[in-house]
């Protein structure tokens, strides 16, 4: 990442910290069940916008600081949020000439396949507990897409980030 | 590919944590940069509590106090005869060569959150290693056992739930002695008991303690009580489920608990502990034993 005064590198740090803070959000466990996966959401934006600065190497150290944050094993999120930024990377010329409902879809896919995995990871670690819930962050996650799309698109047009 | 790079780099993150544990020092590393985040996630719901608090009536105030005078005039009498007792028990001990059961340092924690995961029991309390927490240390609340604690950063620690679905406690029936071993079922109300055969004397109802054998937690805290218990020929063993006496879900401060000698003496304590309990004429854990405190 450059530090680049007019690259306004703030903007996207500050939206990384607020994803954090809403995946840290206490709530009620049937609302954690619908939780949008906020961080996966934040980085595939800023993936798509910004192909050159946001990648695969700050998705996984995203990714470390959401598996403390989830307590989960180190590099869980590491490697799907670097996936998903690779993905983003490599289509971006064309998800940003999808409508946003189609780019859901594809949000909707990248989710779900995190879900598995992290489904499958429980398994392995001996804390499985398979039930169809799994599947609502990716539901929630797509349906949110719109709004995180508009809004952070704003965000970025309004202070200049490039 | 660095996609490919970073894949390997996490699968080997990975395997390191989940086998080895090399990792617990950099996870409480990261833990300290993020817990400044956390502290500002709570703060409103800390003010909201503060503001409630400040705004309660003086009427409210007064029928509280009232209420938690009696509440204390009747635990302290109950302490008095809790007190003749530990000394008679402590005498009975002496007399039996049987070492004594120690006074623990505690500490109160809040929970800052109560699900990290909503599919993994797992909860956030706000003290870390600074405050003396150290993994394994067992969680408690004043209705029984919550978990025991799994990572230690400087200022927070999460505790793993009884009903984690990894999370085994080895627990006796109060009413006949009955050893057994609680597991988590991964539901937030429920432990299942293991390995009991069907000629085994479990009652609905009855109350579960630690029994102190895994040496993690402290014997004679109430777990939960039998929920049901069902018989099934095909299998070998019973089917126990067991409601948590702790409401693990809606906690809002729990309880740490310390051995008394921990501090002093670590690892004279735990080797002392361990050969009481592979001695095989040592009565510490015998059935009799565990039960002193009930009644007949």
């Amino acid at each position: 990442m450059s530090t680049q005064p007019h690259n306004q590198t703030w903007v996207v740090v500050f939206s990384f910290t607020m994803a954090m803070m809403l995946e840290m959000l206490p709530l009620p466990l049937w609302a954690m069940f619908w939780q949008p996966d906020w961080i996966a959401l934040v980085l595939i934006y800023w993936a798509l916008a910004l192909p050159k600065r946001i990648g695969v190497l700050v998705g996984w150290h995203i990714g470390i600081l959401q598996d403390v944050i989830t307590d989960s094993l180190l590099g869980q999120h590491a490697m799907t949020l670097a996936i998903q930024a690779f993905l983003a990377i490599s289509y971006n010329r064309q998800v940003r000439l999808f409508p946003l409902w189609q780019q859901a879809l594809g949000i909707f896919s990248l989710i779900f396949f995190a879900q598995v995995w992290f489904i499958w990871i429980r398994g392995i670690t001996g804390q499985v507990e398979s039930d169809w819930r799994f599947i609502y962050p990716a539901f929630s996650s797509m349906l949110l897409w719109p709004w995180i799309y508009t809004g952070l698109r704003d965000l970025q047009q309004n202070y200049h980030v490039s | 590919m660095r996609v490919t790079v970073m894949v390997v780099l996490s699968l080997i993150t990975m395997v390191l944590d989940h086998r080895l544990h090399y990792l617990d020092n950099v996870r409480s590393h990261l833990f300290v940069l993020i817990s400044p985040l956390q502290m500002l996630v709570e703060s409103p719901i800390r003010y909201a509590n503060l503001l409630s608090e400040a705004m309660t009536s003086q009427a409210q105030l007064l029928h509280e106090n009232r209420r938690l005078h009696k509440n204390q005039l009747l635990l302290a009498s109950k302490l008095q005869t809790f007190k003749s007792l530990e000394k008679e028990n402590a005498d009975l001990r002496r007399l039996l060569n049987i070492s004594q059961r120690t006074a623990q340092k505690t500490l109160i924690a809040e929970v800052v959150s109560v699900d990290i995961d909503p599919f993994v029991r797992k909860m956030l309390i706000n003290k870390g290693s600074a405050d003396g927490v150290y993994e394994g240390l067992p969680v408690l609340d004043a209705q029984g056992v919550v978990g025991k604690v799994v990572h230690t950063s400087v200022f927070m620690s999460s505790v793993q739930l009884i009903t984690n679905l990894t999370h085994v406690l080895p627990v006796v029936i109060q009413r006949n002695g009955v050893r057994a071993i609680a597991e988590g079922t991964g539901a937030t109300d429920q432990l299942s008991l293991l390995y009991l055969p069907d000629t085994a004397d479990v009652q609905q109802g009855d109350l579960l303690l630690t029994s102190g054998l895994g040496g993690l937690f402290p014997r004679g805290y109430p777990v939960g009580a039998v929920a049901s218990v069902k018989q099934d020929t095909d299998l070998a063993y019973i089917e126990v489920i067991v409601n948590p006496s702790s409401p693990l879900d809606k906690n809002k401060e729990v309880l740490l608990l310390w051995p008394e000698d921990y501090f002093k003496q670590t690892t004279a304590a735990v080797v002392q502990h361990q050969q009481s309990e592979q001695d095989p004429t040592a009565p510490v854990a015998t059935p009799e034993d565990i039960n002193v405190n009930s009644t007949p």
